[in-house]
């Protein structure tokens, strides 16, 4: 019986000796402040950050295939908006990778829609020193990307997209 | 409903039967082996509804029993029964009994979760006694950390779930049904059970019945019936204090050291129980702080328990028992993720959920002759609880159950158990609405005893439900069983019988957010049922092994599960799934008592299955293990305690891939151990009881449900004084 004993402690010493659950890495995602400039417009029902595999190129593009990621509702009127995308998903998770569109996306509807037209673009994420069309956004594994910012300037919006109303 | 209860207390106080005769009393004492005195021990006149328990120094008296021949037997889990012919034909007859201690012997232990005495061996299901000894022993101070010790029983978070009947569905329903002295304890707006109401030091026993009890119990014991039994009231007054001081050790990994110092959590309980002539009384009040070793999880709370006996007779009785208690409690519901895993997400921190719960209950009793009694359970469970947070989601509820049971003799060989119920429940609450629920049911049970060997049973129980205005649904759940005493030390047994589940009002009718989680209504939810089947085995090997084994099958339809409707991302929960559970079980007892050696070792193997996804179901654990080994050389005791799971299959995928619960997926094998030391001062004549236990020695990490790590190594220490 003690030699049984033993070995039965022996084999849970054995099986728990690595602590269980680790803390994990660096989870993936980005973070930022989002801009916002002049009079949010009055039709505005919601406001959220969007991001999608692919450049938005076409009416096709804005699909729930190319969309990766749509963050909780940014507040109405704010000026200024701190945001991360850890524990701030209202659909998706981010994953290590390259992204063609990253952007600040206003609806006149109460409700989510993935129709195109449906939507404004307000605000667009540029790569350093090239604000003449979309930033690619690239997270590598394991690392969490800082000062990911947008300016939404309600006076002077991004070229939109194709599809919109 | 006044006027109701007035019809009541003139039924229940008309019917005692006042007899004339000579009368004279049972006095005695009873100790262990080493003389030492054993509280709590119940002493019963077989066939009758005389009884009492053993008080402080292990007295007990018997009044006002009429001459005659009687079986006088003590029990107490734990100890061998005692049983004496006695023949009283003077004033005072006085015993001194002794126990002899035994593991939870399987032949001698009675359970009343058949709604009649019943020898353990005589069921046609498995089931399980927990004394109350090893929750002392164990520093418990909450129901559900008892359970996990269970045979064949898990325990997510709250969650109870019997051979797997259960994964986690956040409150809302349970496949168990939980009841204290036989009156069901489910709240009235999410039909969850509330561990914190059960008064934890006035336990006499708890007992498992695994598999479906619909046929005697309805709705909510598709899974099982864990039927807790409170104390009875010893014959002279006895009051206990029990302290109990823990604290948590620092976490396994220094990255998740979020605070800078040690975090405590204790425990206070004074309890007494007097007699009064025929009235007797128990009561205890508790109080219990907890810093919680997580962030955000602290705990306060203020608990009450009473309990009242009167006797009129020595056939009719009327007890009257309160439970409840004040609590706030912070909440924690997902860590933030596993760099931070005792730190919950940012939009959980400053919220706490203030709660009021409440359970009163009456049981009167009444043997009209040796062949047939009645007894009617009538209670009320009140429940209260507001999130005091930015929601301010609140739900108040009164469920209100009636219950007549009927034990009838009919002859030597059949007995019938047979009993009607009434539920009425009444709920105001902003994410439920303002709804009604309406069930009753009827019920029958026949025990057949074949030959000297052979015992056969067939039930069934018909239930009508009503959630506010939806339609109403019947369901009939049929039982058959069958018990057969291959030889003196083997029994065979076997059960078939249909379950069901009817949805609570809160799986039906909510509507809320919680931690970004959208939950949306389902008016068109309706009952789940199952088919189960059981085999089983028990022998007895030599004196000091007992080993049982079981082999069953679980058919669910209409399962109802919550899920994540893509359409819009809101969960609502469904009738979901069809599934199997299919599954074996091996309970072994080893008990040497010249060594002073008792251990226990179970394993559960459980095979679940989503039949519509071909897939696992969630939060079942494959394999299930349980060793335990105590050993008591004189005063002292020692022991240790180890859990196993293997790695749960399947979680809920949906919230880790929306991102709500950031590496949701962390999940591993369960290795818990636990170690234990005790001392008894009352060889010393002190009457005190010293307990320290140390839990999760290994401060091994793991998740009973995803982004929530299970409580790292604690430490406690338990001072029992009784006088």
């Amino acid at each position: 019986m003690k030699n049984l004993l033993k070995i039965f402690l022996i084999g849970i010493l054995i099986s728990a000796c690595d602590g269980g659950i680790q803390p994990g890495m660096e989870e993936p995602g980005f973070s930022g402040t989002i801009y916002f400039i002049g009079e949010w417009p009055d039709s505005v029902k919601r406001t959220h950050i969007v991001l999608f595999k692919e450049p938005l190129l076409d009416t096709s593009d804005f699909s729930a295939e190319n969309l990766q990621y749509v963050s909780n509702e940014i507040p109405y009127g704010v000026r200024e908006y701190k945001y991360t995308t850890l524990n701030n998903s209202l659909f998706g998770v981010i994953k290590p990778g390259e992204y063609g569109y990253l952007a600040v996306a206003q609806s006149t509807l109460e409700t989510i829609s993935l129709k195109r037209e449906d939507w404004t673009i307000a605000g667009l994420y540029y790569n350093p020193g090239d604000s003449t069309k979309p930033g690619r956004l690239i997270i590598p594994e394991n690392t969490f990307l800082r000062n990911i910012n947008i300016v939404c300037d309600f006076n002077h919006p991004p070229v939109q997209p194709p599809g919109g109303k | 409903m006044k006027t109701g209860m007035k019809i009541l207390f003139i039924f229940l106080f008309a019917l005692p039967v006042v007899a004339y005769a000579q009368k004279g009393s049972i006095n005695g004492k009873v100790t262990d082996k080493n003389g030492e005195p054993l509280i709590g021990v119940n002493i019963l006149l077989e066939n009758t509804n005389i009884g009492t328990a053993t008080d402080a120094e292990g007295k007990f008296i018997l009044k006002s029993i009429p001459y005659g021949k009687y079986n006088l037997i003590a029990s107490m889990i734990g100890y061998k029964k005692f049983t004496k012919k006695i023949e009283l034909n003077k004033k005072i007859i006085s015993l001194n009994i002794v126990l002899y201690e035994t593991t939870i012997s399987f032949d001698e232990v009675v359970v009343t979760a058949g709604k009649h005495s019943q020898k353990i061996s005589d069921l046609p299901v498995s089931a399980a006694v927990i004394s109350p000894y090893f929750i002392s022993k164990k520093n418990f101070i909450k129901m559900d950390d008892v359970l996990r010790y269970a045979p064949g029983v898990n325990v997510i978070l709250d969650q109870v779930s019997i051979r797997g009947s259960s994964g986690y569905s956040r409150g809302a329903g349970t496949r168990v049904l939980v009841a204290i002295d036989g009156i069901p304890a489910f709240t009235g707006d999410t039909g969850e059970i509330i561990w914190e109401l059960v008064p934890i030091s006035d336990l006499n026993r708890v007992e498992i019945i695994k598999g479906a009890a619909s046929s005697l119990y309805g709705s909510s014991a598709i899974g099982g019936v864990i039927n807790i039994i409170t104390k009875d009231i010893p014959t002279k007054p006895v009051t206990m204090i029990k302290s109990q001081l823990g604290i948590y050790d620092k976490p396994f990994h220094k990255e998740w050291d979020w605070s800078d110092k040690y975090r405590t959590f204790n425990n206070f309980t004074i309890s007494h129980s007097n007699k009064f002539g025929n009235l007797g009384i128990a009561v205890s009040l508790t109080r219990y702080e907890d810093m919680s070793y997580r962030m955000n999880d602290w705990q306060n709370r203020y608990s009450g328990y009473f309990k009242g006996l009167y006797k009129f007779s020595g056939s009719s009785s009327l007890s009257f028992m309160a439970t409840g208690f004040y609590r706030d409690k912070a909440t924690f519901d997902y860590w933030k993720n596993s760099r931070e895993a005792l730190i919950p997400s940012q939009n959980q921190i400053g919220n706490i959920v203030h709660s009021e719960r409440f359970l009163f209950g009456s049981i009167f009793k009444n043997k009209f002759t040796n062949r047939f009694n009645l007894t009617v359970k009538s209670s009320l469970y009140r429940s209260f609880w507001k999130d005091k947070s930015e929601s301010s989601n609140f739900s108040g509820s009164n469920q209100y159950r009636i219950e007549g049971i009927t034990n009838y003799k009919v002859t030597g060989k059949l007995f019938l158990v047979s009993g009607g119920e009434l539920n009425y429940g009444t709920v105001n609450s902003n994410i439920f609405g303002d709804r009604n629920s309406t069930a009753f049911a009827f019920y029958s049970q026949a025990e057949y005893k074949l030959s000297g060997h052979l015992k056969l049973s067939a039930g069934a129980r018909f239930d009508y439900n009503k959630l506010h205005n939806l339609s109403p649904e019947f369901s009939l759940s049929p039982k058959l069983g069958a018990n057969y005493k291959l030889n003196p030390s083997t029994i065979l047994r076997a059960n078939i019988g249909k379950g069901f589940r009817a949805p609570t009002l809160a799986e039906t009718f909510t509507s809320t957010i919680t931690s970004g989680i959208k939950v949306k209504p389902n008016p068109e939810l309706k009952s789940e049922t199952n088919y189960n089947f059981e085999i089983g085995i028990n022998k007895n090997i030599g004196r000091n092994i007992n080993l049982d084994l079981a082999l069953f099958n679980n058919e669910f339809y209409d399962m109802i599960e919550p899920a994540i409707d893509i359409t819009d991302g809101q969960v609502t929960f469904n009738n979901l799934t069809r599934a199997r559970i299919t599954g074996a079980e091996i309970v072994s007892q080893f008990d040497f008592p010249e060594i002073n050696f008792t251990s226990t070792v179970n394993y559960t193997f459980l095979l679940t299955k989503d039949l519509n996804k071909n897939k696992p179901l969630k939060y079942r654990p494959k394999h299930t293990a349980n060793i335990s080994a105590e050993y008591s050389p004189a005063s002292f005791t020692f022991g240790l305690d180890f859990r196993y799971w293997s790695r749960v299959e399947e979680i809920d995928m949906e919230l880790v891939d929306l991102g709500l619960v950031p590496n949701g997926d962390e999940r591993v094998p369960v290795y818990v151990l636990d170690l234990r030391a005790g001392y008894n001062f009352f060889s010393l004549g002190f009457p005190a009881n010293l307990f320290l236990t140390a839990n999760n020695v290994l401060n091994y990490n793991y998740v009973e449900m995803i982004g929530n790590i299970s409580p790292i190594r604690n430490i406690s220490l338990n001072l029992e004084l009784i006088f």
